[in-house]
């Protein structure tokens, strides 16, 4: 695997960890996106070397914000529990951020604009 | 005792110790109080033992501000008044209800709760309530637990149901068997008769729908004809005082306050652990049960801002119920109007294809359903309390009812304080069931918009028309219930409400109207001046 394949899978299991966490599912309601809807997107956004230098960047940028962190290296087994303890404590403090009338936590409205923007 | 006002000779003087105009829940409750009494009582009423277009007719009224119901649809004309279409809610003032709050302008009674507090446990048996008790904490609710939500802003509290009892049937025996208490039917207050000075109440003139005309005199005179009524018949009554009765600082009317009434939420669980049952409406058992073995009632739970979740965010007291719908309701009910609205194609399209997929949803649901992995839906429905405002008024309009009186005119108005309460209240709940991943919420109103959105609502409450003030300035009525300026007039009900609290008001409507009887006692027996 190469390191670009390894990145973007990477990145592809972050979001995807950090959708199934944020309990995204039940956006699918308000028609904004759907579960099968937001993994092909997932997959379209961080594609195979069909992005931008400025694109990737900007993926990598909201994702380590996403995590709390500038490496994208965080274990897989920890990755779930940061980001459910960032959700937490994202309404704990009121740092909410409407997205098309969701009431969200700023990280998962971040993860949502990032699927969105794709 | 009872009399038909139609059969009252034309010219008749009719002569009380107290005559209370209306027979809803404030002026049965006076009647039954004071029944056995040494002095006599003599009870108006607009209409008959039951309701009837005619009389029903006089209650229709003009509309201005944001929009109401039609006024002869938001009260009945008969005896036992609006009980008669009453739902049967019933939860207490709170002490920040009654209190000064520098963030709330003309907030603050001249009395406390704690003035009230002694009337509420016959209220509730008035009612037909359980127990005087509605902290969730004394109940047993095992089978339905409060929600575990994050944080101390928002909290759960009860409603007790009554029945409900509605006063004209459950109350027809005690007031017609009471010896000293008259009930006069079908017979309309049109005019009160100020002395020159305008400190007295001399007489009041009656009309029927059948053509004659009489007057009752009294020692004392309660007006008990809810919150358009009591101020229709004041400003109205401007013969000998052109600005009307107990006007002089011209706030009759004005303060006129509802409970807000606005889907404000869906509201999307996330987690199979945790039960709304408690919040559903007739989820409960018919009657829960109290820890202490108290008498029990039929309850249901809703969410409020705490006091100091309210005092920290200079906000309105708030309360929201949660209400199990359908998907395609919500979107349906709520963006609906907006297409009306949209004045571009574009805007047009984009509502269309929101509302398209919403209800591709609802028939994905409705296919879930059928196989029996439906997701349950819920909607957060506001009622609050409303800022006291004095361009928010009764008045008299230019129309005339069938016995020549002017018709009330309302003009419901709010203001940002209003505003400002429903989108703190939606991110402190926001806060409170996001934290621990019990529901996410999806507001479809936009909460920063100048205009109030077209699902607004109100709830038939009338409240602040005759705001009840130390200060003749700041409020028609003293702590007493008496028409500052006026010797014998009195005003009983929610039109003396200074503020309207966040919830349903017949409760506190009784008991400050067993209040009054009690000062009423003291005034008859020389006790009180």
């Amino acid at each position: 695997m190469s390191d670009a394949e390894f990145v973007c899978r990477r990145r592809r299991f972050i979001l995807a960890a950090a959708a199934a966490v944020a309990g995204l599912s039940a956006v699918r309601f308000s028609g904004v996106v759907t579960e099968s809807d937001l993994l092909k997107r997932v997959l379209h956004a961080l594609g195979y070397g069909d992005e931008s230098a400025a694109t990737t960047a900007a993926i990598d940028a909201r994702l380590a914000r996403i995590l709390r962190t500038k490496s994208l290296s965080t274990p897989a087994r920890d990755l779930k529990q940061r980001i459910r303890a960032n959700i937490e404590a994202d309404y704990r403090a009121g740092a909410l951020r409407v997205v098309d009338g969701w009431w969200l936590s700023e990280t998962e409205a971040d993860c949502l604009e990032l699927i969105g923007r794709s | 005792m009872l009399i038909d006002g139609r059969a009252v000779p034309a010219g008749t003087e009719l002569a009380t110790d107290l005559c209370i105009v209306g027979a809803g829940a404030a002026g049965i409750t006076l009647g039954m109080t004071l029944a056995g009494q040494g002095f006599d009582v003599l009870l108006l009423e607009s209409g008959g033992l039951d309701p009837d277009v005619e009389s029903q007719a006089l209650a229709g009224g003009e509309i201005g501000g944001i929009g109401y119901w039609p006024l002869q649809s938001a009260r009945i004309r008969c005896f036992g008044g609006s009980t008669g279409h009453w739902q049967g809610w019933c939860r207490p003032f709170e002490p920040m209800d009654f209190a000064k709050r520098s963030w709330v302008p003309h907030s603050g009674w001249p009395i406390g709760l704690a003035d009230v507090q002694p009337y509420y446990p016959r209220a509730q048996e008035i009612c037909e309530l359980g127990t005087f008790d509605y902290d969730p904490k004394d109940w047993d609710l095992k089978e339905a637990p409060p929600l575990p939500l994050a944080g101390d802003a928002v909290r759960t509290r009860l409603i007790q149901f009554s029945t409900p009892t509605r006063f004209g049937v459950r109350y027809r025996t005690p007031i017609l068997a009471a010896p000293n208490v008259r009930l006069c039917l079908y017979s309309n207050v049109v005019r009160m008769d100020p002395t020159a000075n305008g400190s007295q109440i001399t007489k009041l003139n009656i009309a029927t729908l059948a053509g004659n005309k009489f007057s009752v005199k009294a020692r004392v005179f309660v007006l008990a004809a809810g919150g358009i009524d009591n101020p229709r018949l004041m400003l109205a009554s401007n013969q000998v005082l052109n600005t009307g009765i107990g006007n002089a600082n011209d706030l009759v009317g004005r303060y006129f306050a509802d409970h807000i009434q606005l889907d404000t939420a869906g509201l999307f669980p996330l987690r199979d652990d945790v039960s709304f049952d408690l919040y559903m409406e007739n989820r409960t058992p018919k009657r829960s049960q109290l820890k202490t073995g108290s008498v029990g009632a039929a309850i249901m739970g809703y969410l409020t801002l705490s006091e100091q979740a309210q005092r920290t965010a200079r906000t309105l007291n708030y309360s929201c119920k949660i209400q199990e719908t359908y998907l395609s309701d919500y979107y349906l009910h709520s963006r609906s109007q907006d297409i009306t609205e949209a004045s571009k194609v574009t805007q047009m399209a984009e509502k269309v294809r929101t509302i398209m997929n919403s209800v591709g949803d609802a028939v994905s649901i409705a296919g879930d359903r059928a196989v029996g992995k439906a997701r349950k839906f819920y909607k957060l429905a506001t009622t609050q309390e409303q800022a006291p405002n004095p361009a928010s008024r009764v008045m008299l309009g230019e129309k005339k009812d069938a016995l020549g009186v002017r018709v009330a005119r309302l003009e419901w108005q709010l203001t940002d304080l209003d505003r400002h309460t429903i989108k703190t209240a939606v991110v402190r709940l926001a806060q409170a069931f996001g934290e621990p991943g019990i529901a996410r919420l999806q507001v479809p109103i936009d909460l920063d918009a100048k205009e109030w959105p077209s699902n607004i609502g109100c709830s038939w409450h009338h409240c602040g028309t005759t705001r009840m003030h130390a200060d003749p300035k700041q409020g028609v009525v003293d702590a007493n219930c008496k028409v500052h300026g006026m010797q014998n007039l009195y005003v009983a009900g929610s039109s003396v409400f200074t503020t309207n609290g966040h919830g349903n008001p017949t409760l506190t409507i009784v008991a400050l109207s067993l209040r009054l009887a009690e000062h009423l006692r003291k005034v008859f027996s020389g006790a009180a001046p």
